[in-house]
């Protein structure tokens, strides 16, 4: 219960700062760039079908999401360290884990949040042009979408246990990347390059998240439907397994470690 | 009766990434009895904030133990009983004092009602009621250093430490803590403060403790520890010079 207490103030401090400083404003440029790139779309393809402006606003979301979710988390830690915050913190009863998981959790739900306005921006866009799928879909989507989002925000933050805000920013935005592009065709190739190479693809084709599991962006664009539920049950469980995963190896890095003001 | 905080043979040692090693703390002895006002005196670097940081579980010792109230110093138990006040804290910015304050007491189980109620009246016990809503952002130093004081005592703690409370202040400033300080030991807390300010100790503190390179030279009552005609600051440097030819 006070464990509770302690994540959802650490979680809520995220939020306001996230609303007092800058940051409110990006959202505001990524939701006005966002709406530019879909206008664009509608300009340039006046007889065009809904699905191509649902297909590039997906893209766009998924980017600024994970744009921001790995910004969020990233700089949390950090950011606490090089201003005392952490000692006051964690000289109150707030234990480490609590203070972990409230990071995550502001981090996460404030990229989800931002994540909805996007959703309903291009889900918007596209019925105007006469829609593409309907809320089932699409409510599918946002909760994988909703998981993926957790892992990134939490493998960032357990680089960020041991890391510079900076070079965790960087290898969590690297991660999503990877978990994207390369991890579907990772098999294939570690088949195909074979030896030692092979045996290095093979292991990270295990050891890295597949996001690709959680992006039904396909499914919403072509109107195929909703996702059988078992599957689809089966990739919002690994997605929750990677972020449990993603928040345990972050309280390993962290139980521990000595905490010291410079930053270092 | 337990001490507040009862060091033995305390060693920390930094390890760099390149190999390198800084013997911060090379045993440490140290007890703060409950209801005592302690000073922690020593030059830059001697290891007071190390130490502290011990006490209050955010470094493992390399060696020795520390116990703060009977606990071990990482017991999170002893957390809900220690008020502390870090060295050169930097508050939220983005939040106000009373929101801060308001937070911090509801990490100690207070309902939001009681949290805000003790928020204003810590507010105005370090003279801070007219600041309670401005950002912490534009507080001045010496009025961050205040809400360190407020942040510190939120559930009257059985120990404050505080780390260089005075640093920064005005001399009226500098009265209102000694006042602060004075008043936590008549409730019948500890209080164990590192400082530079040895007038402000000699003032306020029963006891105090000289470190020196790591390791706890003289402690006992101030009167005790300087000669006949000798002040504590000149006190203090005899003991820091003798410490450093020593070693
Ligand atoms: N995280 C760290 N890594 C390496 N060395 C450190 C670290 N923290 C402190 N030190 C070293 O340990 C020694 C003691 O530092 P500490 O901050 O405890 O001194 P201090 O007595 O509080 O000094 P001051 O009066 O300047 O606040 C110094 O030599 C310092 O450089
Ligand atoms: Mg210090």
């Amino acid at each position: 219960m006070r464990a509770m207490r302690g994540v959802a103030m650490v979680a809520g401090t995220v939020w306001v700062e996230g609303f007092r400083r800058k940051d409110a404003y990006v959202l505001w440029v990524l939701l006005a760039a966002l709406l530019g790139v879909l206008a664009g779309v509608e300009v340039y393809g006046l007889a065009r079908p809904a699905r191509y402006v649902v297909d590039a606003g997906l893209l766009i979301t998924w980017v600024f999401s994970g744009v921001l979710v790995v910004t969020l988390s990233g700089r949390q830690i950090a950011a606490d360290e090089t201003s005392g915050m952490v000692f006051a913190l964690l000289s109150k009863p707030l234990g480490r884990g609590a203070y972990l998981a409230g990071k995550w959790l502001g981090a996460w739900s404030m990229a989800l949040a931002a994540t909805l306005l996007f959703y309903a921006v291009v889900a918007g866009m596209g019925a105007v042009r006469g829609g593409v799928s309907g809320p089932a879909v699409w409510g599918q989507a946002i909760a994988l979408h909703a998981a993926a989002l957790g892992i990134v925000g939490a493998l960032t933050l357990a680089l960020a246990t041991r890391l510079t805000a900076g070079a965790a920013m960087t290898l969590g935005a690297l991660l999503a990347v990877v978990g994207f592009a390369l991890m579907p065709t990772l098999g294939a190739r570690a088949a195909e390059a074979g030896g030692p190479a092979g045996a290095v693809l093979t292991a990270a084709h295990f050891a890295l998240p597949h996001l690709e599991l959680l992006d039904l962006r396909r499914r919403v664009v072509h109107a195929w439907g909703p996702s059988p539920w078992g599957p689809w049950l089966a990739s919002l469980a690994y997605g929750i397994g990677w972020t449990a995963l993603g928040l345990l190896l972050a309280w390993l890095g962290f139980r521990r470690r000595p905490l010291r003001q410079d930053g270092s | 009766m337990t001490n507040a905080i009862e060091i033995d043979s305390l060693g920390v040692t930094f390890r760099s990434r390149r190999g390198g090693e800084v013997r911060a703390l090379d045993g440490v002895d140290l007890a703060v009895a409950p209801g005592r006002i302690v000073g922690f005196l020593g030059p830059n670097g001697a290891g007071k904030t190390t130490t502290l940081q011990v006490v209050l579980g955010f470094l493992a010792p390399t060696r020795g133990t520390a116990r703060v109230l009977g606990l071990p110093a990482q017991a999170p138990e002893a957390r809900e009983r220690v008020g502390y006040l870090p060295e050169r804290a930097r508050w939220y910015p983005f939040l106000t004092g009373r929101e801060l304050l308001v937070g911090f007491g509801r990490l100690f189980g207070l309902s939001r009602r009681a949290a805000a109620d003790r928020a204003a009246a810590l507010l105005a016990e370090v003279g801070l009621a007219d600041a309670a809503d401005r950002r912490l952002g534009a507080y001045s130093r010496g009025m961050a250093q205040r809400f360190g004081l407020a942040q510190a005592l939120v559930q009257e703690p059985d120990l404050l430490i505080l780390d260089e409370p005075t640093s920064g202040l005005d001399p009226l400033g500098r009265m209102a803590v000694r006042a602060i300080i004075q008043r936590q030991r008549a409730r019948g807390a500890a209080v164990f403060f590192s400082s530079h300010e040895l007038s402000e100790v000699e003032r306020v503190c029963d006891e105090v403790a000289i470190l020196v390179r790591g390791r706890v030279r003289v402690r006992g009552r101030a009167a005790d520890l300087a000669r006949p005609g000798e002040s504590l600051e000149q006190c203090f440097l005899r003991v820091v010079e003798a410490a450093e030819a020593g070693t």
